[in-house]
């Protein structure tokens, strides 16, 4: 009786809570004792009863309110998005923009001039057009030339364009 | 928003300003000076260009004519969008309008109403503009030139 007692604790123990020596010596004591087999059976009767009437008392509680209620408690503070944005020199930043954000916090200077390029590069291109020789954008300047009675030629020479008339005009 | 994100943001919406102030104060700039002349080019006789005319050079030998006199002249300070009548020899008349400039360029419209002829030209500042004016008759034909900022 004085094994059944040491071995007692044993039966109920969980997966991986037993030595592999406490095992074996628990099956040996399984192997030659009935009642301790018994008590066994028992044991796992009552867990799988308890289990059981555990999930059906689950079953009849309503959780869909349970996290509103659950945040509900909780202070406004604690769940802030992100925590950098609460002046907290320690919190890591958390998805892109806010690693965004603390790297400009972090490189002023640079951020400012990634925030000035743009405009930049607009004013450089605005003035870059304005000041380009026409004939540079296009090969030959801004010409258009119509007529209802002659046929212009525009010829573009390195003084700037001349415009001729084929024909000798005299049907005009 | 710190104080540096605030300038760059303010000297932004500047250059943006910049970027679409710009073009009306070109519009609304005062005219310019434009000299007009009126030549006539010839292809008979000897090869001769008008000492006045040297400038032109390298427009006037890249036609059939050899011949080339200055037939009248007009110097103007042009305003814009108003037109500048240029009589030529044979009585017809040519239009000259300053339709735009920038710094570095101006837009001339040149009609020949006699022919229903419309030309728009734009041309740098060192540039000039020469446009056949008449239909050839006789081997003969009048041209005009248009030099800004001469």
């Amino acid at each position: 009786m004085t094994d059944c007692a040491t071995y007692a604790p044993m039966l109920t123990a969980r997966a991986g809570e037993l030595t592999r020596e406490e095992e074996s010596r628990l099956h040996a004591h399984l192997a030659g004792c009935g009642a301790c087999q018994a008590r066994l059976a028992d044991e796992r009767a009552v867990d799988g009863m308890l289990a059981d009437a555990l999930s059906r008392a689950a079953a009849r509680r309503d959780f869909s309110e349970f996290s509103t209620q659950v945040m509900a408690r909780l202070p406004a503070s604690a769940w802030k998005p992100d925590p950098a944005d609460r002046g907290d020199p320690g919190a890591e930043p958390s998805g892109p923009l806010g690693r965004l954000r603390a790297w400009a916090r972090h490189h002023k200077l640079a951020a400012a001039l990634a925030a000035l390029a743009p405009a930049a590069a607009a004013v450089a291109l605005f003035l870059w057009l304005e000041r380009a020789d026409p004939s540079a954008l296009g090969g030959m300047p801004g010409v258009e030339v119509s007529s209802e009675t002659l046929a212009p030629i525009v010829l573009d020479t390195s003084d700037g364009p001349m415009i001729l008339f084929d024909g000798d005009g005299e049907g005009t | 928003m710190t104080n540096l994100w605030k300038a760059a943001a303010a000297a932004g919406a500047l250059a943006a300003a910049a970027l679409l102030a710009t073009p009306a104060e070109a519009a609304a700039d005062p005219g310019i000076p434009v000299r007009i002349r009126v030549l006539k080019g010839s292809r008979q006789g000897p090869p001769a260009v008008a000492p006045q005319l040297r400038d032109l050079g390298a427009q006037l030998s890249a036609t059939a004519y050899v011949r080339w006199d200055q037939a009248g002249e007009v110097n103007a300070s042009m305003d814009f969008k108003k037109p500048v009548n240029v009589g030529l020899p044979d009585g017809q008349q040519v239009v000259v309008t300053l339709l735009e400039s920038r710094k570095d360029t101006a837009t001339f419209e040149v009609q020949v109403p006699a022919s229903r002829t419309q030309s728009r030209l734009t041309i740098a500042k060192d540039k000039r503009i020469v446009h056949q004016v008449t239909a050839e008759r006789g081997g003969e034909a009048y041209f005009v030139s248009i030099r800004p900022w001469p």
